[in-house]
């Protein structure tokens, strides 16, 4: 069994998504690759004013195994009385910073429901946006300040990119999803980080679900490893 | 049959992890297109040389295995591109020359590159990309590439990165029967060449990695998982890259 906690439903803008308005295909094409779990958003979040309604299309959305990641921000009341097991923050598209107060006090309430924090680090490849739409990645300083003001709270990075999985070395409350994550050598880029605080993503349906599994499954990593990666890691941070 | 036609021999990390990934991964020839950062955009006549020498030496060492590509500047005189560009294609299993970013190809200096492909009837590979951030002062977008094929119809261009010039980068080469696209680089995001095959067809893409900027396995799985057929998929994978470097 595979746990993607980088899974999503509805449309994203900028692109002819794949099971736009289908989640029912949307599962099943993760099933048939084997992935019976995991964690799902909502496109929308980033650009609708409207987060009961995305939230509620959500629920409505997700079937059992995965857990939705409502989306919340620090001016939107609603986080104060939402039931969840992990939320989405997209402090770039809604702007506002991690370290800002009131960020923290929201988070600091949700962490302590045990609610586990996912940072959109970013959607797409930055060079690829539209021009209009020139949103730019979480600054990893912010998440560090972030992770370092919330020790108890559990928080995973979507979207890493580059050195952005190191955060992880430092704080051992950040867990990094790897989507976005396209080394060489993803054997010797992973020998280096925290084993334990690593999660399975795919991105889909923006990216082909198929090349986060190669990625992991042809870098001749240790058995061990694999698994914590592809579920036993989430597992234990869902729990 | 697999071969990828976008990898590189950088001096940093040696030439024997590309040929062993992509054997592990399935893939039977690999064409190095060279160390073409390892001085920056803006490589000297002396640095271009010993770039294609170090091909040279890897492509002798990997026989059968690695084809080769001419790197160079055209920012460079005329009399000295051709004279590189006849060391170099002399040399067996080399197929083309590629170009990055050290002079846009609208420029007039493409010209005598272009003049010595077309009699020597081999092909060129041209970093593009169309960039919202980043751009460097003289990458070549896809209007560039789609420009520089007009003007010269009877050479094939392969417009790298079909993930980095998207839906409109194959909207400017779409009437440019001499431009192919690879689907070397970029993020694995869906979409993008299944609309390729529809809006060029099948027969105008080729597969490259862009290892080891990038990784072999999620960029095969591109290939593997887009709702394309085993026809389409064979043409991409191997039998354009065979017709169009004629080996």
């Amino acid at each position: 069994m595979i746990f993607d906690v980088n899974t999503a439903v509805g449309v994203w803008p900028f692109r002819n998504l794949r099971f736009a308005g289908n989640p029912k295909a949307l599962y099943d094409h993760l099933a048939k690759r084997g992935i019976t779990g995991g964690v799902t958003r909502h496109y929308g979040a980033p650009f609708c004013h409207d987060l009961d309604f995305i939230n509620a299309e959500l629920a409505k959305a997700v079937i059992p195994g995965f857990i939705p990641a409502f989306a919340v921000r620090p001016d939107y009341k609603q986080w104060k009385t939402i039931q969840a097991k992990a939320v989405a923050l997209y402090p770039s598209f809604h702007n506002y910073k991690l370290t800002d107060p009131e960020t923290l006090e929201m988070a600091k309430d949700l962490a302590s429901r045990n609610i586990v924090l996912h940072i959109i680090m970013r959607e797409e490849d930055e060079r690829s946006h539209h021009l209009r739409a020139m949103v730019p990645s979480v600054p990893a300083a912010d998440v560090e300040a972030f992770a370092d003001a919330l020790p108890e709270a559990k928080i995973v990075l979507l979207n890493c990119m580059g050195g952005e999985l190191s955060i992880t070395c430092r704080h051992k409350n950040v867990y990094g999803e790897m989507a976005s994550f396209e080394p060489f050598d993803v054997k010797e880029a992973l020998a280096n980080l925290p084993g334990d605080q690593l999660l399975f993503g795919s991105h889909t349906p923006l990216y082909y679900t198929t090349a986060a599994l190669w990625k992991l499954e042809r870098a001749e990593l240790d058995a061990d490893l694999l698994a914590k990666i592809h579920s036993g890691n989430a597992a234990k941070l869902y729990c | 049959m697999i071969i990828d036609i976008h990898t590189h021999n950088f001096e940093r990390q040696g030439t024997a992890p590309i040929v062993e990934g992509a054997k592990r991964n399935g893939i039977d020839r690999i064409v190095l297109l060279g160390d073409v950062l390892r001085h920056g955009y803006y490589p000297t006549p002396e640095q271009i040389v010993k770039i294609n020498d170090d091909t040279i030496a890897d492509v002798e060492k990997y026989d059968g295995f690695c084809l080769g590509f001419c790197h160079l500047n055209p920012s460079h005189t005329g009399e000295f591109q051709v004279q590189e560009m006849r060391r170099v294609l002399s040399k067996k299993n080399f197929c083309g020359v590629k170009l990055e970013c050290s002079w846009n190809c609208r420029k007039p200096e493409m010209d005598p590159i272009m003049e010595e492909l077309e009699k020597q009837d081999r092909i060129l590979l041209h970093h593009c990309w169309y960039k919202t951030t980043g751009k460097c002062d003289e990458e070549s977008d896809p209007s560039d590439i789609a420009y520089l094929a007009r003007r010269w119809p009877n050479v094939t261009i392969v417009m790298a990165h079909l993930i980095g010039c998207g839906i409109r980068g194959v909207e400017m080469i779409a009437d440019c029967p001499n431009v192919l696209v690879d689907t070397s680089g970029g993020q694995p995001e869906a979409g993008f060449l299944e609309y390729a095959i529809r809006r060029i067809g099948a027969e105008r893409i080729v597969y490259g990695s862009d290892a080891p900027c990038r990784d072999y396995a999620p960029q095969l799985a591109k290939l593997e998982e887009a709702e394309i057929s085993d026809a389409d998929r064979e043409l991409i994978l191997w039998k354009n890259t065979e017709r169009i470097l004629k080996i």
